[in-house]
């Protein structure tokens, strides 16, 4: 049984089918690029596994527990739960603009446990004092992580005071404080300047060497995908239409639509 | 100079009751505004309607109109009379009397209704990644509006805002045409008894007022832009 099993998933929106029925497994630690050209689901499926879409018919199942079936009905709360599985770092990031470097990583962290809080019978002092101490912790734990994606020194700036690498880099930050099992990223890099994507793969890369996360990654940079990925997931018109290595995909491939969008993305880069 | 003095203070009274009114009146439609711009982006296509409607009125009619309608209309139509304080403090049954509940309720409403569209806009001007954000991040609904989206839509509505709560302060004049005993009133009563000046007078009482909203609406902005969307 594989970490990850995604069975079957399907979606229409309206008129139009976007996912028709998409399989593939991936064990843990490993890295899977997906690949693709423009409006080809590859955003729908990011969207279903994070429970931002729900998928019209399919499964999910992380380390053999169903974290989706499309037969079952599940409460906001059961939804919660199991979506903190899987994180997302999305392609504008999505920083909270109200709050410093530090206090986007943090809040999620200091919401889960106070509102733990909410069941002790506590005094209203008692209750900030506990407040308070969630807080402290939260932050020194938000900053450890600041300081693995290189932004220690920008924790307390706004997000409209980073660059754009260094904001994806908080939110990859504050997406990895929830500690989830499986990290997706949709196009991180595509929304950058080209002299800022550098930073922000080389944090994704340092991510998988030193930790043992599984990650999916989204992604229109060949290069990038062919060094870091463990699996290529090539899609085309809500299908798998290729899986393998980057080997196969890359190099032995004969399936003609997959070379084709080879070609043609390697010809797009030379111009 | 007698004069001066007394005119003072009888304007003084009428533009306390003014305050009192514009203070409640906004205790009112500024919660009210919020539950009706969440009513007018409900999933419930009824309700939405409904409310669209009700909005239209509310905007689309004379706000003196709505005083008088919310006055007598209950009277009228025998469903029934506002009710009359007795506190045995005398001067706070005549201020709250059964005529200033009716232009509060009315104030209340008709301003709720400006408010629910300044908030739905600044609603739906928040793009929708930052509610998708706290959702992967595991916070509820509550915790999304109340920790991510509110404080970013009070940054985006600041200045109409301000804006409909200045116009506010002049438009409690409105509520001398039920008899409301507030500045407008008093300064009227001046110039039938052939006393020009008072209502010139009672001017500089709203400029003031409205001079001082204007710097705390400044110092707010001022406080709200440590950061930028
Ligand atoms: N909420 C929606 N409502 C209707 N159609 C949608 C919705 N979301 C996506 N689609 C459609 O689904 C298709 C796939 O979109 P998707 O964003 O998943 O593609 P993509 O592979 O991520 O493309 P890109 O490389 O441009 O990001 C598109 O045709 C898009 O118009
Ligand atoms: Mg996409």
């Amino acid at each position: 049984m594989a970490f990850l099993e995604v069975k079957n998933i399907r979606k229409t929106f309206g008129e139009t089918a976007v996912l028709k029925g998409i399989d593939f497994t991936l064990e843990e630690g490993e890295v899977l690029s997906i690949i693709g050209s423009s409006g080809n689901g590859k955003t729908t499926l990011l969207r279903v596994l994070n429970f931002l879409e729900r998928a019209d018919q399919g499964k999910v199942l992380v380390d053999g527990e169903v974290i989706f079936d499309s037969d079952q009905t599940m409460d906001e709360k059961t939804i919660r739960e199991k979506r903190l599985k899987l994180g997302m770092v999305f392609q504008n990031f999505n920083l909270f603009p109200q709050y410093t470097a530090l206090e986007n990583v943090a809040l999620a962290l200091n919401l889960r446990e106070e509102e733990g809080l909410k069941g002790e019978k506590l005094n209203f002092f008692q209750k900030r004092a506990k407040r308070k101490e969630i807080k402290e912790k939260n932050s020194q734990i938000a900053m450890d992580i600041l300081k693995k994606v290189g932004l220690e020194d920008k924790a307390n700036l706004y997000p409209c005071a980073l660059s754009g690498g260094q904001q994806q880099r908080v939110a990859i930050a504050r997406a990895m404080a929830l500690k989830p099992e499986i990290l997706c990223f949709d196009e991180p890099t595509s929304a950058l300047d080209p002299e800022l994507t550098g930073e922000v793969l080389k944090v994704i890369k340092e991510l998988k060497e030193t930790s043992n996360i599984t990650m999916i990654i989204v992604t229109h940079e060949m290069e990038f995908a062919k060094n870091i990925s463990d699996k290529v997931l090539f899609m085309a018109e809500g299908k798998v239409e290729a899986f393998g290595s980057p080997q196969e995909i890359f190099e032995e491939s004969n399936n003609p639509i997959v070379q084709a969008f080879l070609k043609r993305d390697w010809q797009g880069e030379q111009a | 100079m007698e004069v001066f003095w007394e005119v003072s203070l009888t304007l003084g009274a009428g533009f306390v009751t003014s305050i009192l009114l514009f203070i409640l009146t906004l205790a009112i439609s500024l919660p009210l505004g919020l539950l009706m711009a969440f009513c007018s982006m409900s999933k419930i296509k009824p309700l939405r309607f409904a409310m669209k409607t009700i909005v239209w009125i509310l905007r689309g009619t004379p706000l003196m109109l709505q005083i008088f309608a919310i006055f007598y209309l209950p009277g009228l139509l025998k469903l029934f009379v506002w009710p009359q304080m007795h506190t045995g403090w005398e001067w706070f049954d005549s201020t709250i009397s059964t005529r200033f509940i009716a232009a509060l309720v009315a104030f209340g409403i008709n301003y709720a209704a400006y408010f629910s569209e300044i908030f739905r806009s600044g609603i739906e001007n928040i793009p929708k990644g930052q509610a998708e954000a706290g959702q992967v991040l595991g916070m509820t609904k509550n915790q999304i509006f109340s920790k991510v989206i509110f404080m970013q839509v009070v940054k985006n509505i600041l200045g109409p805002m301000s804006n409909e709560i200045i116009t506010l302060i002049k438009d409690t004049a409105l509520a001398n045409t039920i008899s409301v005993y507030e500045l407008i009133f008093y300064s009227k009563k001046y110039m039938l008894d052939g006393l020009i000046w008072p209502v010139f007078y009672a001017g500089a009482f709203y400029l003031l007022f409205v001079g001082g909203l204007t710097l705390l609406f400044g110092w707010l902005e001022k406080k709200l832009s440590y950061y930028k969307v």
